[in-house]
């Protein structure tokens, strides 16, 4: 299976639904306070009842292996370097927009992630939370989110949302470049943290800048393999006759020099 | 190997240049199959685009002095695309082989002609076919080319620009070259004088077998690709496009399979020029000619294998990065040995520094720094750093350039008085070097500075802090391009005026020293008995 990140422009701040997967971006909506998940420990929460402080909103779905991973990870060892303190001046939700997620997989998860900020992160501060396709549907409209299941996971934007204590969306920090090769191939400057943060706890909306977004999306083409199969024949070929000429220069004998 | 003159003609009398066939004036030319004809029209044309690519590459490198003075954003883009396609397709891959090698290959092996001179004649034709529709795709209706060198889609599919017509012309330029090879194969196999065994072959003549192997098995490869380019240009076949089920990365796959053993297709016969002069100028026999030989057979074999060092930051699995990489340092091995044959060949020998020699030397200095860097990019965590920078160009240009560009002019100069029964100014030619040896440094060693800082490729305007050594750089294209024009004025003058030169004015060892300058129309009046191995026989006339 091949994953391939392709950059492409992000919508612009209008209600135009996307056909496909995209954002539209919601700044100064506020998120309907009475959406039910279930946190890590499986126990029920309601969405207005948890956001309290500002938070960093993710999207993900914990059985992706290709960027989702990157950016929690990129985004947990960012965190060391913000001036706020987690749990007290700002909080982090990640939300899994696949129905089959469970609590039990996404506890595994929060305790890799927290492991991975290495610092000492009380254990409220980033709940990962589950739900119903109803709930996900409407944490997801809320914020303008698009995804689409596709044959081996989904093919989704990547991008974190800010929200300020009352839940009103202030604005959205786009993922638009990915590191191959590196240890964290998605980067977060504490610097934009610290800002967007500060927004968030002010309730300042900025409007999003049209960026280049990542998509999380699989890829693999169905003629690829038949396209690989002519590849191999052509290949073959040409080397047997080359071989063969080979051979025939070397068996038969030498014709005069003149 | 005596010399033989002919019984009641003067040599220049003799020559092929004067030899009357079926037709004359230009079709005498165009229409000939003797190889000696064939290799100077080559040479002729080689050298004209040669030019042209040099004048867009000063071009460029005023452009970035002084972003949107001379060029703006699209046409600097079309320049350097132009200047790449010119320098790689119509100069540097044919380069060597179609010039040297069609005069020389017959001569060193001691035969009359290449096996089939018909088709060597449709290589020309081919060749000159290609040039022009590439040249075409410059100034008909819509913009040159703007994709650099490489084609990359999936940008190639859908520029605006007259990509299809140049890659047209890239492909029929690929069948010349695929023709070339394998007519120098069969005539090695099948031509070569009595006593002529494979171990009595010039180094050359080695290199140049090597090379058409490549040319065969290789060129196809960048065949298909074009051809796939074009069908997803004009029909939309979707080979490239990931929306239609295609792979971007597929593109890079083919493309540098082709692409890095036509690094190869250059740098062989360069590397097989300078095994000829080291002897002759040293007074000595070359030192490990066996080791030379199969040194150049291990790069025309590995070299198929290192493509993926190309792709490094393209997205491919950690394993097949390092096997790549691990590959890359293999395929140093072989170059590191002719280094060292070639320097031990000096060793205690009675070296006469002549024009020849030092464009010879100035190869191995070059293409050495050119290899070296080729290690540090080669290698997994510095290509990270120095990829898509000014290293990646001023490391190119090394190996390019300052190997298969010096080693053609070693060439040029090593047999001029052979091709055309006249001796150009020693002197002349040594200014000439000094300004193009010390202007090519200026030039592109500013590069790996540039690039070691950080400075991007195929920027239009870079940022203000690279100013400094960008403006170093454009100087040493002067001074360069100032070298280049005394080297070839020195040359063309002595095509009218210079002394006339005698059969062996080097002391060179090989068969084409035994025959008149310029040879005589079917090169021998006997097809000489070979005894010796091919070094070390020379007297200097």
């Amino acid at each position: 299976m091949m994953s391939v990140l392709f950059p492409s422009a992000a919508f612009g701040h209008d209600e135009k639904v996307p056909a496909g997967p995209g954002i539209v971006e919601k700044t100064g909506a506020t998120i309907p306070p009475n959406i039910l998940f279930h946190d890590e420990n499986g126990a029920t929460v309601k969405l207005g009842d948890i956001i309290t402080k500002p938070t960093i909103l993710s999207l993900v779905y914990l059985t992706c292996d290709h960027i989702c991973p990157q950016v929690l990870g990129g985004l947990a060892v960012a965190l060391p370097g913000l001036k706020m303190s987690p749990g007290k001046d700002y909080q982090l939700i990640t939300i899994s927009f696949d129905a089959h997620d469970d609590p039990a997989t996404a506890f595994q998860k929060k305790a890799n992630y927290v492991k991975a900020t290495g610092m000492s992160f009380p254990k409220d501060a980033w709940k990962f939370l589950t739900g119903d396709r109803e709930s996900i549907e409407r944490i997801t409209d809320a914020v303008g989110f698009h995804f689409q299941r596709d044959l081996h996971g989904f093919i989704h934007p990547v991008v974190l949302v800010f929200l300020s204590p009352r839940g009103v969306i202030t604005g959205y920090h786009y993922v638009s470049r990915y590191q191959y090769g590196v240890e964290y191939p998605v980067t977060f400057s504490a610097a934009e943290l610290n800002a967007e943060l500060d927004d968030a706890s002010r309730e300042v909306v900025t409007l999003g800048v049209t960026k280049p977004v990542l998509y999380c999306f699989t890829h693999q083409p169905v003629g690829q393999e038949r396209f690989f199969n002519l590849l191999v024949v052509t290949g073959i070929v040409t080397l047997l006759s080359v071989a063969a000429f080979f051979v025939y220069l070397r068996m038969t004998s030498r014709r005069s020099g003149s | 190997m005596n010399e033989r003159t002919m019984d009641n003609k003067s040599p220049e009398e003799s020559s092929f240049y004067h030899e009357k066939g079926k037709y004359s004036g230009v079709l005498a030319w165009l229409m000939s199959t003797d190889h000696k004809r064939i290799g100077l029209m080559y040479l002729g044309a080689l050298l004209s685009f040669f030019s042209v690519g040099v004048t867009l590459g000063v071009l460029i490198r005023l452009s970035l002095i002084a972003p949107g003075a001379i060029l703006n954003a699209q046409q600097y883009n079309e320049v350097f695309t132009v200047h790449g396609i010119i320098q790689i397709f119509l100069f540097i891959i044919p380069g060597i082989p179609v010039a040297f090698g069609n005069f020389f290959l017959p001569i060193m092996i001691g035969a009359r002609d290449v096996a089939f001179p018909r088709l060597n004649r449709l290589t020309l034709w081919l060749y000159l076919a290609g040039a022009a529709i590439v040249m075409l795709s410059l100034f008909i209706k819509g913009a040159p080319p703007d994709t650099g060198w490489t084609f990359y889609a999936p940008y190639s599919i859908q520029t605006k620009a007259n990509v299809s017509l140049a890659v047209l012309g890239v492909f029929v330029l690929g069948f010349s070259s695929i023709f070339t090879g394998l007519n120098f194969v069969t005539t090695i196999h099948r031509m070569r004088a009595p006593g002529m065994e494979w171990f009595r072959l010039p180094l050359f003549v080695w290199t140049l077998y090597a090379t058409g192997w490549v040319q065969i098995l290789a060129t196809p490869v960048l065949a298909i690709t074009l051809v796939f380019i074009v069908l997803g240009r004009v029909f939309g076949v979707g080979f490239f496009d990931p929306s239609k089920g295609g792979d971007p990365i597929l593109y890079e796959h083919l493309f540098w399979v082709y692409s890095h053993p036509a690094v190869y297709i250059m740098v062989l016969p360069a590397m097989g020029i300078i095994s000829e002069i080291m002897p002759t100028f040293s007074r000595r026999n070359i030192f490990g000619y066996k080791a030379i030989v199969f040194s150049a057979l291990a790069i025309a074999s590995v070299g198929y294998f290192v493509w993926g060092h190309h792709m490094f930051t393209s997205g491919m699995s950690d394993t097949a990065r390092i096997v790549f990489s691990f590959i890359t340092f293999l395929v140093a091995v072989p170059s590191g040995v002719k280094v060292f044959n070639w320097v031990a060949t000096l060793y205690k020998g009675s070296i006469e520094v002549d024009s020849p020699l030092l464009f010879a030397l100035s190869f191995i200095f070059l293409f050495s720094i050119g290899g070296l860097t080729g290690l540090i990019v080669g290698s997994l965590a510095p290509n990270l750093h120095v990829h898509g920078t000014y290293f990646i160009v001023a490391h190119f240009h090394y190996v390019m350039f300052g190997g298969v560009g010096f080693s053609f002019l070693a060439g040029l100069h090593y047999w001029f008085p052979k091709m055309f029964g006249r001796m150009f100014s020693e002197k002349v030619a040594k200014i000439g070097w000094f300004f193009f040896f010390i202007g090519f440094n200026v030039l592109y060693f500013s590069m790996f500075i540039l690039g070691y800082q950080g400075m991007p490729r195929r920027y239009f305007e870079p940022p203000p802090q690279y100013h400094g050594w960008s403006v170093v750089s454009t100087v040493g294209s002067w001074l360069l391009a100032l070298g280049l024009i005394i080297i070839f004025s020195n040359l063309i003058s002595a095509l009218f005026k210079g002394p006339k030169a005698s059969s062996n004015p080097w002391g060179g060892g090989t068969l084409e020293w035994s025959i008149p300058s310029p040879p005589p129309a079917e090169n021998f009046i006997e097809i000489p008995v070979v005894d010796s191995g091919p070094y070390g026989h020379g007297k200097r006339e």
